[in-house]
């Protein structure tokens, strides 16, 4: 998960450099609601968090390379479940990145 | 048109990619196993595994900045950089332990009277070894997973600049507390 604010000059996404669960807990790590960012204020309520993760295709791949000891029915089996372990890891961080965004202090 | 702008394009890659390796493995069976075989038989495997596993994860701890030192420490600031330095073994670790597993039951499973039968695990049942094999598959799939992870992060510049944060007192702020975005 990455946090984030649009810039308000440019409008263009500016990345923080720490990550918290919510935003209570991201002032309380700032150690502030607010915060300077690139010579501009901001609250830790314009801080949007999103998903960094894509561990579906390389679950697949990687399941389906240790399948290749079982044989054809291995290299299936490793895949998918590779895949569903790498895509539920994907859910995870969608999760995390929800209950960043409807957190509020 | 319309229908195949619907189609979720990444799960039928991985349907075709998967369909092709089975395929594939299923011609070139002899092969596969022989190359797997080499594989486990590189003089000191468990070695060079665990020592570049070591090497990447350390590396990437230094560059996520995990290991701040500095001479004004108290004891407290001082054991989270330790702990963390120390927990770079879990990682080698199940690397080792996961290709150890997994030579001994690849052996047992396709060894033969051409290159030997070598019974790592005599005393166990048919049933239990294939709950070894799981386990070692899953072990093995994690610590692969972790260590993709930490090269893509320590070998691949950061697409985006994070920026340091700076926390602001109440007197020095302009304006109003906004509604949260999402």
């Amino acid at each position: 998960m990455k946090l984030y604010v649009h810039d308000k000059n440019t409008k263009v996404k500016s990345y923080l450099d720490i990550v918290a669960p919510t935003r209570g807990e991201l002032a309380r790590t700032i150690g502030s609601g607010w915060f300077s960012l690139l010579g501009n204020q901001y609250h830790v309520h314009e801080v949007i968090a999103e998903s960094s993760e894509n561990n579906l295709t390389a679950g697949a791949i990687v399941g389906g390379i240790i399948g290749l000891i079982g044989g054809p029915l291995g290299v299936i089996i490793g895949g998918s479940l590779g895949g569903a372990l790498g895509n539920e890891s994907d859910k995870g961080e969608a999760n995390k990145v929800h209950r960043f965004n409807s957190s509020s202090i | 048109m319309r229908f195949l702008n619907r189609i979720d394009w990444k799960y039928v890659w991985i349907i075709l990619g998967l369909s092709f390796a089975s395929a594939l493995t299923y011609k070139f069976s002899g092969e596969i196993i022989t190359a797997i075989k080499t594989f486990f038989e590189i003089r000191d495997l468990n070695i060079i595994a665990g020592g570049i596993a070591a090497i990447i994860t350390i590396t990437h701890k230094i560059k996520k900045r995990r290991l701040k030192f500095s001479p004004s420490m108290s004891f407290t600031a001082f054991r989270i950089p330790i702990e963390d330095l120390m927990s770079f073994v879990g990682n080698p670790i199940t690397l080792v332990c996961s290709i150890s597993l997994a030579k001994g039951v690849f052996y047992q499973a396709w060894g033969d009277e051409t290159w030997g039968s070598v019974y790592y695990f005599p005393h166990f049942k048919g049933w239990e070894v294939t709950f070894i094999g799981i386990v070692t598959a899953y072990l093995f799939f994690i610590s692969l997973m972790d260590l993709l992870r930490h090269v893509k992060e320590t070998l691949l510049r950061n697409a985006v600049v994070e920026e340091h944060v700076t926390p602001i007192s109440d007197s020095d702020v302009i304006g109003e507390i906004p509604k949260p975005l999402n």
